[in-house]
């Protein structure tokens, strides 16, 4: 499972940092926890449950309500996307990017720490990358002369 | 020689009289009395004649000419470009040409010229008093990122470094200056270990830090750099491990 997001917004970078780490850290041991059922939906439930876990105050100045995350999971029969304050979510086939999900698709919503386990998108095709914009920000994928650096990707 | 009074240079003709003006001030400026007065005279009266005796191709040089010609500055300004004029006034100012430096970053603090004239008064030390005479106002980080534009990113180094300011490294880090920015993290936490440069890098360099990291370990020389960095190397395997074989513990 992979995850990228958007913690703290309101945060100086050292508490940013502070958030980002934790966040990590716990979202990291999701595997650890899975046992019955080790698939891609399992490890997403697990993800989620281990986020909730996480006390509003130890996510940022807004208690988490800024959060943005994108989870990419993959198992023997495909590859689930699910995440929370998405505004927009591409996957990149044959080195060629297009939108996963139209506008106002379950996936995409607000930030915030979700109330109930979001819903998961199933690829049947495994895509290179996957990209999110966070909800709020104008929902284009980037340039391809700064689309690297705009995913925090540098030489 | 008997010095020319203020009262008899005022009665020439600037241009007609250039050179007999031109000798009783040169007198002046080696032991005579101030010239300040005649160049008063001169700034009103007619200032290209006053460029020409304090930049001229035949100006006097030394730093007591070129401090009455800086307090010259306005007049001076009217008849020539800055750029010139300062490279000329500090070319001719001897021990005074810093002051000829200092004139122009106070009168042009985001002049584009300034590194090009700061490089051939400061030399190895380029930019110190620039970047000095800017801290804390608001044009530091334009200034900062003119001397990334004059390929001089070690100014922007050395001023990471003494002052402990991270603006310089994320003006370093937004105008791809790698080797800069590796080196400018390293000083600082050599300077202070504690310091949280890393949560800085991240928030201006992008989440993936591990191949920076390992650079900003290798830079560094001080033992205490090395154990109060592995705080931050959690989330960087690649620069822990760095670090790890550095300390001699891998």
């Amino acid at each position: 499972m992979g995850f990228a997001g958007r913690v703290a917004t309101g945060a100086g970078p050292e508490e940013a940092w502070r958030v980002a780490r934790r966040v990590e850290a716990t979202l990291r041991t999701a595997p650890d926890g899975v046992f019955w059922d080790a698939d891609r939906h399992g490890l997403l439930r697990r993800a989620w449950s281990l986020l909730d876990e996480i006390r509003p105050e130890r996510l940022g100045p807004e208690a988490g309500r800024d959060l943005c995350l994108l989870f990419v999971a993959e198992d023997g029969g495909g590859v689930g996307v699910a995440g929370v304050g998405l505004g927009a979510v591409w996957g990149r086939f044959d080195d060629t990017f297009r939108a996963l999900v139209p506008l106002g698709h379950p996936l995409l919503g607000l930030a915030g720490r979700p109330l109930a386990v979001p819903g998961v998108l199933t690829l049947e095709r495994r895509p290179q990358l996957v990209v999110a914009a966070p909800a709020g920000a104008e929902p284009v994928l980037p340039d391809a002369s700064s689309f690297a650096r705009r995913c925090g990707d540098r030489p | 020689m008997t010095a020319l009074s203020d009262d008899l240079l005022r009665g020439l003709d600037p241009r007609r009289d250039l050179e007999v003006l031109r000798g009783a001030l040169a007198q002046r400026l080696v032991d005579g009395p101030p010239v300040d007065g005649i160049y008063d005279w001169l700034a009103a009266r007619d200032p290209v004649v006053l460029a020409e005796l304090c930049v001229g191709p035949r100006a006097s040089g030394g730093a007591v000419a070129v401090r009455a010609a800086l307090r010259q500055l306005s007049a001076l300004e009217r008849v020539l470009g800055p750029a010139p004029l300062y490279r000329r006034l500090a070319d001719l100012g001897g021990e005074a040409a810093g002051e000829a430096l200092d004139a122009a970053i106070a009168r042009h603090p985001d002049a584009g010229w300034l590194p090009k004239l700061s490089v051939a008064v400061e030399g190895v030390e380029a930019g110190r008093r620039h970047l000095s005479a800017l801290r804390g106002r608001t044009g530091y980080r334009a200034a900062l990122r003119a001397w990334v534009d004059a390929r001089q990113p070690g100014a922007v180094v050395r001023e990471v470094v003494e002052t402990g300011d991270v603006a310089g490294l994320l003006v370093l880090i937004a105008a791809d200056q790698r080797a800069a920015t590796v080196s400018a993290a390293a000083g600082l936490l050599e300077a202070a270990p504690d310091a949280p440069v890393v949560p800085w890098l991240a928030a201006a360099w992008g989440p993936d830090l591990d191949a920076l990291l390992t650079d900003v370990v290798g830079a560094l020389q001080r033992t205490a750099a090395l154990e109060a960095l592995g705080a931050w190397l959690g989330p960087t395997p690649g620069a822990a491990a760095a670090r790890l074989r550095r300390l001699g513990r891998a």
